[in-house]
């Protein structure tokens, strides 16, 4: 039954019908919104890059394909948005008067007092991490994509997403600073 | 960790080992504690992963107003209305830098000793300018050492970063 709504909704899309694409909107904009927040630890880039999300999905409803699943779709477009900002940003942070947003922002979010260091070790780590990892880890762990929606997102195999995910724990654990990081072999 | 590798504790916590890698891992960990002891580490590390991501935001309504005013002047002007939230403040800032850049090495800007850069020919009018400001400037700096209004953004994040405890 799902799937057949599914799939009319898709179809509604590739017919570019301003009513299916609010519901995809209504739909999925806190999980667009919040992954973006995850990945760049900043509430104003994550209101920017969701805004440029939905346009995006919006521009490329014609190349929509009928065998789509739409939440991969949306997310794959983030992802692609994040990507964008990074390429952006590496390309003006050798200006001095260039200040990151992060602190600020991860210090003004919304939540009890007590969690913001919790919160924010985690923001820390993921963002010390290679941004491809970063992404595999919060997919695969905070959204609770499978290995195989994952690698729809990422446009990889499933088996790159689970040697990814492996690199990715590794990677998490030193930047986290767990209490057996790099002990192992 | 000879027998089991960093990469098959991850499959194992994946569900991804076929069932004789399962029992060979299973087997390796029985008798292993180093390695119990990482997988209890990689577990737990996704646990706290998995809370944090269970914890939704709901996106301000700024911005999905943002976002509903976009795709509208979208739907009515077609793909002219194309706009990135994103685009235009990097390009912007790009572009001011490419213009500095320009500037000091073409010679129309010329570092003074104050860090203010100023046209070359107006030296002389830059150096009243300055005289002129100075008691300007030493009352914003007071201002800032007294707690007053110009406190920077970095000085506030760094207070609070104090009274939460993080180094």
């Amino acid at each position: 039954m799902a799937v057949a709504l599914e799939a009319a909704l898709i179809e509604q899309l590739r017919r570019q019908e301003e009513d299916a694409f609010t519901i995809v909107y209504e739909r999925h904009k806190t999980q667009i919104y919040n992954y973006l927040y995850r990945l760049s630890g900043s509430a104003d880039l994550a209101d920017d890059l969701t805004h440029d999300t939905f346009l995006s999905a919006y521009e490329s409803l014609p190349k929509l394909r009928p065998d789509s699943n739409i939440a991969p779709w949306l997310y794959r477009i983030a992802s692609n948005r994040f990507r964008d900002f990074l390429r952006r940003k590496r390309v003006i942070a050798w200006m001095p008067w260039t200040d990151t947003p992060h602190t600020e922002a991860q210090l003004a979010c919304s939540g009890g007092e007590e969690e913001l260091p919790e919160r924010e070790a985690v923001q820390t780590a993921l963002q010390a991490m290679k941004p491809e990892y970063a992404i595999c880890l919060v997919l695969r762990l905070a959204e609770g994509f499978s290995s195989e929606e994952t690698a729809v997102i990422l446009g990889v195999t499933p088996e790159a997403v689970r040697m990814r995910l492996s690199r990715a724990r590794q990677m998490f654990k030193v930047a986290y600073g767990a209490p057996h990081a790099g002990s192992m072999a | 960790m000879s027998s089991c590798s960093l990469n098959s504790l991850s499959l194992y916590l994946d569900g991804a080992l076929s069932l004789p890698e399962l029992r060979r891992l299973e087997s390796h960990l029985a008798g292993c504690p180093k390695c119990r002891d990482e997988l209890q580490t990689l577990r737990r590390l996704d646990r706290v992963i998995t809370e944090w991501g269970a914890r939704r935001t709901p996106m301000p309504a700024a911005a999905q107003f943002h976002v509903s005013r976009s795709l509208e002047r979208r739907r009515r002007l077609g793909p002219l209305a194309r706009a990135s939230r994103v685009m235009p403040a990097a390009v912007g800032t790009s572009v001011a830098a490419l213009l500095v850049v320009l500037s000091v090495n073409l010679g129309v800007l010329v570092p003074t000793q104050r860090g203010v850069a100023v046209p070359s020919y107006s030296q002389a009018a830059a150096q009243r300018l300055a005289r002129q400001s100075a008691p300007l400037v030493d009352a914003r700096r007071s201002s800032a050492i007294l707690g007053g209004h110009a406190v920077t953004p970095a000085a506030r994040a760094s207070v609070r970063r104090q009274q939460l405890g993080i180094s």
